[in-house]
């Protein structure tokens, strides 16, 4: 019994000695992500002073083109959208940026990860390689109390990283441009309309949107949510109960979703959800106008 | 078939998933039927090689559990067969997507995995593969704590089976 309990021990120590190694060596790389979606949130969390900052979900990241914005707005721009990701996420990078800078405006492109029921688990995993930051550790223990403990291991803090980290550090290849994530291709099949059941709303999640609107308002940030076409979409009801909840909180919405400048157009679509680079360079240009409205009078 | 439509069942209560299990049971009948003792010739006679039939038989396989998972991931019956029509009838363009570095990274760790094992199932196999030295057996287990950590599906947000 003596010799397991100090096997067990001795195990024990020797993974702590190894998940040191193991975290400062992953800590260093990603610190030095040079490209992909790592370096991006790199640049996003610790050294972005864009002007204009563009937040949401893989609709934001491949619907909206920055360089367009600039051109048009003369303020640089940069694309945060994140593929798969919503208001958890966006929350905890916004947290981080406006601790550093004040944007003159911040667009939310809002789609279902921002505010319908689901596990929220996934969102925070972009979030744990920055825990050391106080903003990030509050978001992940409210979301996950037990990671309070397990993010003592860098084992578990980069779970399902190890991979992308090491990508991103040997390789500078990037597909972003200022963040954006055009895709090439066009729809070359029908889809019926589309059927939207009214969704059944995430506290949490309602808890986050209501933040980073309140986070915005304290610092002083022009903020205005969108929401970007969908193919053969006939109208917004699915969003319906969240657009009014913002609107309540006196915060401007372009709503855009069953626009039929573009709604019913295939070839600015390379899915029924995703526009194409054709069709985000159309859209952020038919925004323009819009945006210039709130930009702030003293950055014109 | 009771067993895999039960199974298919256990995964939600929706007709595409009883029908992949329904799948799923049709194959194994059909396979028991028509080649059960051909396989067991194969098992008693050890044969492992990579005959022109064997290749075959992987082939077709591989592309009827592909056709079983359409119902599995579709949201709806009708989904899954309009799904099944365009593959048939839409001829659509060939669509590659590059090669990320993530991509390339994971493939640079997968393949060699996959070699090892090729490699070990076509030389080693029935030899003693037990390890006998007990600071390899220690590094053995730590190489797979790690992994098991770093890498495993840890939480909810990457459990595929978190909706069931």
């Amino acid at each position: 019994m003596k010799k397991f309990i100090l096997r067990i021990l001795m195990f024990a120590g020797l993974i702590a000695a190894i998940d040191f190694i193991f975290g400062n060596a992953m800590n260093y790389m990603h610190d030095h992500s040079k490209g992909g979606g790592m370096a991006k949130r790199l640049y996003m969390a610790r050294e972005a002073e864009d002007e204009i900052m563009l937040f949401g979900s893989s609709r934001m990241n491949h619907h909206y083109n920055p360089m367009i914005l600039e051109d048009s707005l003369g303020l640089t721009c940069f694309n945060a959208g994140q593929d798969g990701n919503g208001i958890i996420m966006s929350y905890g990078f916004l947290e981080m940026m406006l601790k550093r800078y004040k944007p003159s405006l911040i667009v939310y492109d809002l789609s279902e990860f921002d505010f319908t029921v689901g596990d929220n688990m996934k969102y925070i995993s972009l979030l744990k390689p920055y825990y050391s930051e106080p903003s990030i550790q509050e978001i992940i223990t409210d979301i996950s109390p037990m990671d309070k403990y397990k993010m003592m291991c860098s084992m578990y803090k980069y779970n399902s990283l190890v991979v992308r980290i090491l990508g991103s550090y040997i390789s500078s290849s990037s597909e972003y441009q200022k963040g954006y994530l055009p895709l090439g291709g066009t729809m070359d099949y029908d889809v019926d309309d589309p059927v939207e059941n009214a969704p059944m709303m995430d506290s949490v999640k309602v808890k986050y949107l209501r933040k980073f609107v309140e986070l915005c308002k304290a610092k002083d940030v022009e903020l205005v949510f969108s929401l970007s076409p969908r193919y053969k979409a006939k109208d917004s009801s699915y969003y319906k109960s969240v657009k009014e909840m913002i609107l309540k909180m006196n915060v401007p919405f372009l709503d855009n979703y069953s626009n039929p400048v573009f709604c019913n157009k295939r070839d600015l679509f390379q899915d029924q959800i995703h526009m194409n680079s054709k069709g985000a360079d159309e859209y952020t240009r038919y925004l323009v106008p819009y945006l210039r409205e709130y930009i702030k009078c003293d950055k014109e | 078939m009771a067993t895999f439509l039960v199974s298919g069942l256990w995964h939600g209560a929706n007709w595409t998933f009883v029908i992949w299990g329904a799948l799923h049971g049709l194959f194994q009948i059909v396979e028991k039927a028509l080649f059960e003792d051909t396989i067991k010739k194969e098992i008693k006679q050890g044969k492992n090689k990579l005959t022109a039939i064997r290749v075959f038989r992987i082939l077709i396989t591989f592309n009827i559990v592909s056709l079983a998972w359409i119902f599995f991931r579709m949201p709806t019956l009708k989904d899954a067969l309009a799904f099944i029509f365009n593959i048939i009838f839409e001829f659509g363009s060939f669509h590659l997507a590059p090669l990320d570095i993530i991509s390339i990274t994971s493939l640079g760790v997968a393949l060699p995995l996959l070699i090892l094992k090729d490699v070990h199932d076509e030389y080693f196999v029935g030899k003693n593969n037990e390890i006998e030295a007990p600071w390899l057996k220690w590094i053995f287990y730590i190489i797979v704590f790690c992994i098991m950590i770093s890498m495993g599906v840890l939480d909810s947000g990457q459990f595929i089976y978190v909706n069931f």
